[in-house]
């Protein structure tokens, strides 16, 4: 859990640029297409181990991590997404008992995970001077984003790791 | 044996921010934090940004060129923002009108308030970031907030391997830079180097956990339910009397 919170920090700085180069291009709507990445290692975490709570420390270390790496979004923002984040996926998970792993409960919880979130960032910054249409977009483009680069990416990059062997000892392995 | 001085003796820390204990610190930055979000008005979060900037300055010594090559970075996400929150934002005082476009008053304080508060947030976390020890935050997490010794070393731990997975990473990308022959251009090209990086850096990481695991088994970590510290986070009254005033004046100018 710590590995893949620290492995999501070193791709969140690398992201940076990125977002930014979106951010130039079309401002936080644009920069919502990648919003999925930022929640995949915590996802991650929880398709490997299948271990209730794991969603809790995985998000948990992982904004301490961003914290320290420094985050342009400030060290409130890292602890108030990842509590959104672990409370939604923690629910998900408790409500199917740890027991389904396929591809749509992984999709359905990335996107899940999203309109949370989007909730307290509107609030803290400013979505909410938007027209409610540009607002509606933005939480579709963000789900979208949750849906695809963060359930998606999830399954792909925990089954590439399984066929590798590395994970040999953990639930992803004993299906 | 005679030891260096400089050796022996710590770094003498002259500042108050880098005496006061992290969990003061935070609560300090979680007060910024509520201030920031409540206010709209752009005066209110100048005058917030520029407190976090002088506190950085003279209470936590951090130098005036590191805070502005910060800053100056910030702004490349700040801009966008500004541009966009005038764009959507509606008001009912008209400064110019341009066919479609109409610039309001209320637009461009709508807009300065968000972008500044987006840099307070920023730099309030800066100053936290940088006058605080990890390991002083962990000891923190363990010692005054009661979190299992387990999951506090789990940060600990993911602090340590940051620069050496960082540093991978670094030479990750700059090896597919090499294999591609020249640098990403357009946004479908950094982001497909951004997964591929993402993938080599998640690989590290997870043979990383086997060796850690390994290492941490062979000398009985998690045998015993507590633990003892060969260091520990310093805790004083004046760092504590300080988080209690900054509650207190967030209370009466949150309800004021």
């Amino acid at each position: 859990m710590a590995m893949l919170a620290t492995a999501n920090a070193i791709v969140t700085l690398y992201l940076s640029s990125v977002n930014q180069f979106l951010n130039s291009l079309g401002g936080p709507i644009a920069t919502s297409t990648i919003v999925g990445v930022y929640m995949v290692y915590g996802l991650l975490a929880y398709y490997i181990i299948r271990k209730p709570g794991t969603g809790v420390i995985t998000y948990g270390i992982g904004a301490v991590v961003q914290s320290f790496m420094g985050t342009s979004y400030g060290i409130a923002s890292c602890f108030a997404a990842a509590a959104c984040y672990m409370v939604i996926a923690e629910l998900i998970f408790f409500l199917l008992r740890y027991k389904r792993w396929n591809l749509a409960v992984l999709m359905i919880t990335g996107g899940a995970m999203v309109p949370l979130w989007f909730y307290f960032a509107a609030h803290m910054f400013g979505y909410t001077k938007w027209n409610l249409s540009v607002l509606i977009i933005a939480l579709v483009v963000r789900i979208l984003s949750g849906i695809v680069t963060c359930g998606l990416l999830t399954k792909l990059i925990g089954d590439a790791l399984a066929r590798t062997g590395l994970l040999r000892s953990y639930a992803i392995s004993r299906r | 044996m005679n030891r260096n001085k400089s050796e022996a003796a710590p770094k003498k820390q002259r500042y108050i921010l880098e005496q006061m204990d992290p969990l003061s610190k935070l609560i300090i930055l979680f007060c910024v934090a509520a201030l920031a979000m409540q206010w709209d008005n752009p005066a209110m979060e100048a005058g917030l940004l520029l407190i976090s900037i002088l506190l950085g300055h003279y209470a936590g010594g951090i130098a005036w060129g590191s805070l502005t090559s910060r800053l100056t970075y910030m702004f490349w996400f700040a801009i966008p923002l500004f541009v966009l929150t005038l764009m959507a934002s509606k008001g009912d005082t008209i400064l110019v009108q341009w066919g479609f476009f109409t610039l309001t008053k209320e637009a461009i304080l709508s807009a300065g308030g968000i972008t500044l508060r987006l840099l307070v947030l920023f730099t309030s976390s800066i100053v936290y970031m940088l006058t605080t020890k990890p390991q002083e935050f962990v000891y923190m997490l363990t010692t005054k907030l009661k979190v299992p010794y387990r999951i506090a070393f789990a940060i600990s731990l993911a602090l340590t391997f940051l620069p050496l997975l960082e540093a991978e990473g670094r030479s990750a990308a700059a090896a597919k830079r090499i294999r591609m022959g020249r640098a990403p251009r357009g946004g479908i090209e950094r982001i497909s180097l951004a997964l591929n990086l993402a993938a080599s850096v998640f690989i590290a990481a997870i043979r990383r956990v086997q060796h850690t695991a390994r290492a941490m088994d062979a000398k009985g970590f998690g045998a015993y339910p507590e633990r003892t510290y060969l260091r520990t986070a310093r805790y004083s009254n004046i760092g504590f009397g300080i988080a209690c005033t900054v509650m207190a004046l967030t209370a009466y100018l949150w309800f004021n």
